[in-house]
């Protein structure tokens, strides 16, 4: 018979599994696999970012 | 030092605060009406998440107010290849560790006033700062809809080719531009 710690456990448990985070561990296709890592290992970085950074990372206090 | 906190000041010049979500925020008036799950979760989930070491959720008030006006969750996470791909000699043939942007949003009553932007690079700030301590190759998300996904685009992220609402960034790249943008503070 179970005592109440392990109740509690087992609750605790239930409600991990039904509010776990989404999409945490993801499959992806063998070209966008091939597409992450080439654009990760490319030292170009997407000017859109560049242009982001200087609009918001700057105006901090 | 972790990064928990952020003091930030929008281009209208409203002054914002960033934080670790706390019990003493007010979550009851956060509307999102594009996407009502989101709001649901920042009400319900998102401080037991925390508890249980699932996520941690971040979110913006006024200096001095408790009212929630947007938020983010971060958590670890890793992709890996449905088929290896049978070119690409040298490719990784193992999981790769992401940083993962779970839920992201902003109050229907503060859109277009660069909140967004300003909390997403505050997210990306936390990032890069944990990663020096937790690596992580990639930083990504899911989009809840192709408006979400022009968002993330226009803030550097790429999407996939087979899962246009898949975003990705990487966490070189991220660092570069922070601390390029950090230069000229």
């Amino acid at each position: 018979m179970k005592n109440k710690n392990h109740n509690n456990l087992d609750s605790r448990t239930e409600q991990a599994t039904f509010i776990g985070e989404e999409h945490c561990h993801v499959e992806v296709s063998a070209r966008d696999w091939q597409h992450i890592i080439q654009v990760a290992e490319s030292n170009e970085i997407n000017p859109a970012l560049a242009r982001a950074a200087m609009r918001y990372a700057t105006p901090s206090k | 030092m972790l990064l928990r906190a952020s003091e930030k000041i929008l281009k209208d010049g409203t002054k914002i605060l960033i934080q670790r979500l706390e019990e003493t925020h007010h979550r009851g008036a956060f509307t999102c009406s594009r996407h009502p799950v989101l709001a649901d979760f920042l009400n319900k989930h998102a401080l037991q998440n925390a508890n249980l070491g699932l996520s941690r959720t971040y979110v913006v008030t006024l200096p001095e107010s408790n009212d929630v006006i947007g938020f983010c969750s971060l958590s670890n996470g890793s992709i890996s290849p449905k088929v290896l791909p049978n070119e690409g000699k040298g490719l990784p043939r193992y999981d790769l560790p992401t940083a993962h942007i779970g839920r992201f949003a902003i109050d229907d009553k503060w859109q277009c006033k660069g909140l967004g932007g300003t909390l997403l690079f505050f997210a990306l700030e936390v990032i890069v700062d944990a990663s020096e301590r937790l690596a992580a190759y990639v930083i990504d998300v899911f989009a809840k809809d192709q408006v979400a996904a022009d968002f993330y685009m226009h803030n550097g992220f790429s999407p996939l080719r087979d899962d246009a609402l898949h975003l990705f960034l990487p966490m070189k790249h991220a660092k570069i531009a922070l601390a390029a943008a950090k230069s000229v503070e």
